[in-house]
């Protein structure tokens, strides 16, 4: 008998794991809350998709590829505004990813780091924080290792072994080379890594899922600098989309459903089995839908979201959620900018972005300095280097700092941002609280009338204490720079407790071994349904300071291999 | 015509003087109306007529008033938000649905500045349900239908316009002048700051940013004619699919003219400016900018944290 899946949403987690079941010869029904943005989906083959996106900012700018936050708001607010009972204080797009078959990997920076071995053993071997759960995961680097390395063949990904740091191999150990060589490094990325280096750090090419020489049908890359938040152009990035979903679609055995609203899983009475999954279409009509197996790719607020919302007499508190864990541990990368300014035009936006990497702040840091402030341990993460910022965001930037006028347009035409900045990012890791949650907004209410997603979220004392330590030395290597006449930082959580606005999100249905504790087994399956799994980000126990989408789909082929191959 | 002398700084100064300055801001006096003649800007694609939600009173006013947002001669010699076609975007805008497709989204993936032989750019995109309800509760508001009030009503984009060019009007006569339009720049400006009328600063709130979007993104959405802002601001615009060469990548292009900036007669207190140049990143603008939802008043808000916050660590430090 031939055996099915419903997978939901076709973003990275879920466009790997339709591909891998598919490839075992199980059909597959993917739900997706948004539409079709690559013309020739399903039809043609990746190296021959067309697109709909275009190095155009207003576009982004319009929520192209993006629930709208009219007809799909989420809510927020911090830990002290839940103490004092205020439902929310933000309303729109926060906490959002994108919605587009393929997901957010439609537009998203294509920085493909693995996390190292020792973040997936923080319990044990570095111990705990108060006020938060660190927590140990269930696999090892060695399990995710051979995922890594197929995930990382199948979509192509550029680097540079011989200049990747050896405290870097040695905790992320590859057995094979890269696909491809780097891409040019952008003229502002080499001054900063000259920075860096003078400091004391290394910067190396950033593996990126990039194309630097024609990969699978699809051409190079051509620097044209405009890529987290555009779709590329030319197809020159591999994705969930070309590198998974549309040759799945191809093979037959999987099938797209466009904006499908999920909202709800039926179980049988006793809560053991999932009957059906139901949605909304365009149209407001429901639909259902049942399988086997049913797989959750949503991204960890929607995935919370769809679990409380499927709340039954069997499942009181949200589906699988006998722990109370589940829309817990809702964590964010807190970014901490860094600015080296220079006098003239350093061409930030002329390169692929951010082609550079630097590790020297990955961590632990456990100096007297850090025990001083509180905290046993410093967990910070790897630094984007060599960014730049196209025109209308510096334009809208600019608009909050001098109002309308002719201070505007005269800054505007000096260009501080798009022409004379080269940037950092510290891609800071957040530890995971209890108190950092999605539960359901009290009022607030999507198109169709149900309770959207409220997020409630503060830094923890170690992402505000990394932000300043570590921002520091992001401040000290851009002063180094040669050419740069002043520099600065921005550490985003000691300036705001709001939610960060980043594609990077984890946790809200942790794995881990103990029912009680978490929400997921190692597999990914739900503790208490059997047939029910959980493959995105959702499912980490904590959250490395490391680009996300290579773990998640590398995590989601193993837990789709576990689910075809009958060990799960 | 008189103008108002300024200080003229050259760059290096305003750079080394750095905080110690103030902003200096300044309009000619005496200036009537310097918008240049009116552009129609063709919309809705081949065969398709001019979409227009304004009246020719409604539009004159919102002429001047994007001028304010983004000056142009003779205050400044480079053409200004009327003379790049902003205003008469912004009218389309309010009534993209009275086209098919909607101009909402510009096609792809390529214009035909970067090489491309067709510019897909052009096509606008046509909306599937989704969008067309999103676009359309934004732009013509909820007007009580069940299906667009599940949180309750959504004053549109078209009321927030209609009502607030009138309300500049109405203030233009208090001052003694027939419409907004017809008042000296000085008085463009000062009923503006004045926040007198809320559905004035309701209009600034959303025009301000459109203004920008318009002025400084793809010329196909209306604004940025003849690429005017792309020129005054040396940015490149879309460049797929020629893309650049490893040559262009690695190395900074010959320093030429351009590269010395003419003199700018304006002191920005570079400490602040400062402290806004790490968001010259996807994740740190987007961080101000999706929080701000399209608001001005919010935007300045979140920009006003994060000077705050490097005010503190410098007198911390």
């Amino acid at each position: 008998m031939a055996r099915d899946a419903i997978v939901i949403g076709s973003g990275p987690a879920g466009s790997v794991a339709a591909w891998e079941l598919a490839r075992q010869g199980w059909s597959v029904t993917i739900l997706e809350r948004g539409r079709n943005l690559r013309p020739g989906f399903g039809e043609r083959p990746s190296g021959e998709l067309g697109t709909l996106y275009g190095s155009d900012e207003v576009k982004g700018a319009r929520h192209f590829g993006f629930p709208d936050p009219l007809l799909n708001p989420n809510t927020s607010r911090t830990q002290g505004d839940a103490d004092r009972g205020i439902a929310r204080t933000a309303t729109g797009n926060v906490g959002q990813l994108g919605a587009a078959v393929g997901g957010t990997s439609l537009h998203y920076n294509a920085k493909f780091p693995r996390f190292w071995k020792q973040d997936f053993h923080m319990l044990s071997e570095l111990g705990p924080v108060d006020n938060a759960q660190v927590a140990d995961w269930p696999i090892g680097y060695d399990d995710l290792a051979p995922y890594y390395d197929e995930v990382e063949y199948q979509v192509g990904v550029q680097g540079d072994l011989s200049k990747m740091p050896a405290a870097t191999l040695a905790q992320a150990p590859r057995s094979r080379p890269f696909v491809m060589p780097p891409s040019p490094t952008g003229y502002a990325a080499q001054l900063l890594a000259e920075g860096a280096r003078r400091v004391g750090y290394t910067a190396y090419p950033y593996p990126a899922a990039v194309n630097s020489q024609a990969f699978d049908g699809r051409p190079a890359c051509n620097s044209c600098g405009l890529c987290s938040g555009f779709g590329c152009a030319i197809n020159a990035r591999g994705d969930a989309m070309v590198s998974y979903l549309n040759p799945s679609v191809r093979s037959g055995r999987v099938r797209v459903i466009e904006r499908a609203f999920v909202y709800r899983i039926d179980t049988s009475a006793d809560g053991r089995h999932a009957t059906a999954v139901r949605w909304r279409d365009l149209e407001g009509r429901e639909r259902a839908l049942s399988a086997e197996r049913i797989v959750i790719a949503g991204s960890p607020v929607n995935t919370a979201r769809l679990l409380l919302l499927s709340a039954n007499s069997a499942h009181p508190n949200g589906l699988g959620n006998g722990s109370g864990q589940l829309g817990r541990n809702m964590m964010f990368h807190n970014f901490t900018l860094g600015a080296a300014v220079f006098p003239t035009d350093i061409q930030p936006l002329r390169a692929q972005s951010t082609t550079l990497e630097i590790d020297d702040l990955v961590g632990p840091f456990k100096g007297a300095e850090i025990r001083a402030l509180g905290l046993p341990y410093l967990k910070g993460g790897i630094i984007q280097v060599g960014s730049g910022a196209p025109l209308l965001t510096e334009a809208s930037l600019l608009a909050g700092f001098t109002g309308p006028g002719l201070v505007h347009k005269l800054l505007m035409k000096i260009g501080p941002v798009h022409s004379k900045v080269a940037g950092s990012q510290l891609v800071g890791e957040d530890l995971p609280q209890a108190n950092n949650r999605v539960d359901l907004d009290p009022d607030v209410k999507d198109l169709h009338g149900l309770p959207v997603a409220r997020i409630t979220y503060s830094p923890h004392l170690h992402e505000r204490v990394a932000a300043v330590v570590l921002g520091a030395r992001i401040e000290a290597f851009s002063l180094a720079t040669p050419g740069a006449i002043a520099a600065a930082i921005i550490p985003y959580p000691i300036i705001s407790s709001a939610v960060p606005a980043t594609a990077h999100l984890a946790g809200t249905a942790r794995m881990g071994l103990d029912p009680a504790t978490s929400v997921c087994d190692a597999s990914g399956r739900l503790h208490e349904v059997d047939n029910v799994y959980v493959a995105d980000a959702s499912t980490f126990p904590t959250f490395p300071g490391f680009n996300p989408t290579l773990t998640i789909m590398a995590n989601s082929l193993r837990i789709a291999r576990g689910i075809a191959g009958g060990s799960a | 015509m008189e103008e108002e002398q300024t200080p003229r700084l050259s760059r290096r100064a305003v750079l080394q003087r750095g905080g110690l300055m103030a902003l200096a801001v300044f309009a000619p006096i005496g200036c009537g109306d310097s918008t240049a003649p009116s552009i129609r800007v063709p919309v809705g694609g081949e065969g398709a007529g001019p979409a227009t939600f304004l009246d020719a009173s409604e539009l004159a006013a919102l002429r001047a008033l994007v001028n304010r947002f983004v000056p142009g001669p003779p205050e400044d010699l480079d053409p200004g938000a009327a003379e790049a076609g902003c205003a008469e975007a912004i009218d389309a805008l309010l009534g993209a649905f009275m086209v098919d497709p909607p101009r909402i989204y510009a096609g792809g993936p390529f214009s035909d500045r970067g090489g491309a032989t067709q510019n897909d750019f052009a096509q606008f995109i046509p909306l599937d349900p989704y969008e067309t309800l999103a676009w359309r509760m934004r732009i013509e508001g909820s007007q009580g239908l069940p299906e667009r009030e599940f949180n309750g009503a959504v004053v549109g984009l078209q009321q927030i316009y209609r009502e607030g060019l009138a309300a500049l009007d109405a203030q233009a006569r208090s001052y003694g002048a027939a419409d907004y339009a017809a008042l000296p720049a000085p008085t463009q400006e000062l009923v503006l700051r004045s926040g007198r009328d809320a559905a004035i600063t309701r209009l600034v709130d959303v025009a301000f940013p459109q203004t920008l979007e318009l002025m400084y993104g793809a010329p196909e959405y209306g604004g940025n004619r003849d690429l005017a802002a792309w020129k005054y601001t040396r940015f490149d615009g879309d460049v797929q699919p020629r893309g650049y060469t490893p040559e262009q990548v690695e190395h900074p292009d010959a320093r030429g003219l351009q590269d010395w900036l003419p003199d700018l007669p304006v002191a920005v207190p570079l400490e602040q400016l400062l402290a806004l140049t790490p968001l010259a990143s996807y994740e740190g603008a987007q961080t101000v900018l999706q929080n701000s939802n399209g608001s001005l008043t919010r935007l300045t808000t979140g920009i006003a944290q994060v000077l705050a916050a490097a005010q503190e660590r410098r007198h911390g430090s």
